[in-house]
């Protein structure tokens, strides 16, 4: 599980995002979508802790990985400025990753900002082989026009129902107002859904679909320090009967929506 | 050929480790976590996460936040509670040849001789580590730790309550540290373990609100390393027992400053969450320098720091 990356790129994309691939030099595990590395930079104490990057997409079985993040502080700012060739530590594939159903017939992606990022990779799993009956529907919101993350690989698999805060693509306004239109249909359908992004997006998801018996995954985020559970540093509170709060590292980061308190 | 050093201490009551590095309460899970990382028969010992009487829920998230070359936590002594630790957690550690060290936190001092009682009677635990130091609990923890009179009784309790080798656990959130190591050595402690997290805090200045869910936190990492060096020196040069040093070693060469100052063995902490090997690369990196340096044993190092005249 411990593993070193050599970069194979780490590109600028727009709107502070950047895509990171790395080939990783120990033998290593496929990660499974929905679950994330611990990314450290090596050799240095300032910053301290790794940083938990969701897979975004895997090559040849997992030894490549792609990351999609986006400059947030310090810690990531210095990720920005890595160049080919250079070495990061990696912890993982870590995490309880989304559960696949392979026989769902509509599934439902709801992607906001960043959290597109977690969705690419299980997008992918369930679009590899034939589509048979199945349909896809992707909700992806983004502030602008310029941070919408894998747009044309999305669009490639599936169908895109598009907002953005300022009205720069698709329609003007938050996401979960549109998926709020289609959401009694959808369930009607049997639909799967999954769903990352803020806080806020997820809340109002939750708000939205808790009357429907539906399941819904969320990928969650939060601060993390051992990425194993010892810690207990990403405590999110739960609806459990007795513990109160879940480890996003190992509990998660993939929850069902009515697991959480939101 | 030279002959490998020898690295066995005493850290007090009867208890002889193998190498002097332990894992420190609270970042290494129950062990179990790190198991397929590390082989922890490597150990020196392992320290559980504090363990009180009942399960806590622990502090409202968020619990962690980054702070140059260290981080803050709240945690709030989150654990499964005694009697499901003994249940559940322990008969897997029985499984290696390591010893465990069970971190006791208590409310009251009832609970405190409680939570020792349990533990003295499971077998498979090696010593106590009193926790009268966590800065982050409103109830026990520094309340306890903080003054002469109530870090003697506490230890003199569960001193009271177990033939295992007792170890309490200091705080640096104090004036003078080595009044607190004296009283509880004449509580009958076998041995004295510093520092727990130096209380801290630090501030989201876009929002204006703390960055711990619990406003203040506990400081570790290499940030607070020449704090704990300088409170274990002075710890050391007034007490008698066994001196177990901790505070932001990340490296060998950490370890031997706390070694040199005259620790008798070591917690890694912190260093757990950079990579999950630190203990085990520390302690072999002892070992190099020992043989490096032509010491046979380890005890020729402890406290062989010198101050030119």
């Amino acid at each position: 599980m411990q593993n070193s990356g050599k970069i194979i790129f780490n590109r600028e994309l727009a709107g502070k995002h950047y895509h990171l691939r790395l080939i990783l030099e120990e033998p290593f595990l496929k990660p499974r979508p929905g679950q994330f590395f611990l990314i450290r930079l090596n050799d240095r104490l300032d910053p301290l802790l790794g940083r938990p990057f969701s897979v975004y997409d895997c090559h040849h079985q997992g030894r490549i990985l792609d990351f999609v993040y986006r400059v947030v502080g310090r810690g990531t700012g210095l990720f920005s400025k890595l160049k080919k060739g250079g070495e990061l530590s990696l912890l993982g594939p870590l995490g309880r990753p989304f559960n696949i159903f392979p026989e769902a017939k509509t599934l439902v992606l709801i992607g906001g900002g960043m959290g597109a990022a977690a969705l690419n990779y299980l997008l992918k799993e369930y679009t590899k082989g034939p589509a048979g009956a199945r349909s896809i529907c992707y909700y992806l919101g983004a502030k602008t026009a310029g941070e919408i993350i894998g747009k044309a690989v999305i669009e490639r698999r599936c169908q895109v129902m598009l907002t953005t805060d300022d009205g720069s693509k698709g329609r003007r306004g938050l996401i979960t107002d549109l998926l709020e239109e289609d959401l009694e249909s959808l369930a009607a359908q049997g639909a799967v859904f999954y769903a990352c992004g803020p806080r806020g997006m997820l809340r109002r998801l939750f708000e939205l679909i808790s009357p429907y018996k539906v399941s819904c995954q969320v990928s969650l985020e939060e601060r993390m320090a051992c990425g194993l559970g010892a810690c207990l540093g990403c405590a999110v509170e739960a609806r459990g009967e007795d513990d109160l709060y879940r480890r996003v590292c190992c509990d998660g980061p993939v929850f069902e929506i009515g697991e959480i308190v939101w | 050929m030279s002959i490998k050093p020898k690295t066995a201490v005493n850290i007090g009551g009867s208890l002889v480790i193998r190498n002097p590095v332990m894992t420190a309460s609270g970042t290494f899970g129950y062990g179990r976590e790190y198991s397929s990382l590390l082989d922890l028969n490597s150990l020196g010992a392992l320290v559980v996460k504090g363990l009180s009487l009942h399960p806590r829920g622990g502090n409202r998230p968020p619990r962690i936040a980054e702070t140059p070359a260290g981080m803050l936590n709240a945690i709030g002594l989150q654990n499964v509670g005694v009697k499901t630790f003994v249940a559940e957690k322990l008969p897997f550690l029985r499984g290696f040849d390591v010893p465990v060290i069970a971190n006791i936190y208590g409310e009251t001092l009832e609970e405190f001789e409680e939570v020792a009682g349990i533990l003295n009677a499971a077998g498979g635990v090696s010593a106590l580590e009193v926790n009268i130091s966590c800065p982050n609990v409103k109830k026990g923890g520094l309340a306890f730790g903080a003054e002469p009179d109530t870090a003697r009784e506490v230890t003199k309790v569960v001193r009271g309550t177990t033939n295992l080798p007792v170890i309490v656990k200091l705080s640096p959130n104090v004036s003078d540290i080595t009044k607190i190591a004296l009283a509880v050595e004449e509580g009958g402690a076998d041995a004295v373990s510093l520092i727990n997290t130096i209380k801290a805090m630090a501030v989201d200045v876009e929002k204006r609100i703390p960055l711990l869910g619990n406003t203040t936190g506990g400081l570790s990492g290499p940030a607070i390393r020449p704090v704990a060096v300088r409170m274990v020196w002075e710890v050391v040069r007034c007490v008698e027992v066994p001196v177990i040093g901790i505070g932001g070693i990340v490296s060998a060469r950490d370890a031997l400053e706390f070694l040199i100052v005259g620790a008798r063995a070591l917690q890694v902490g912190t260093a757990n969450f950079l990579d999950p090997q630190s203990a085990v690369k520390i302690v072999s990196g002892i070992e190099d320098y020992l043989e490096k340096h032509s010491l046979n044993d380890i005890a020729e190092l402890i406290g062989s720091l010198q101050i030119p005249e």
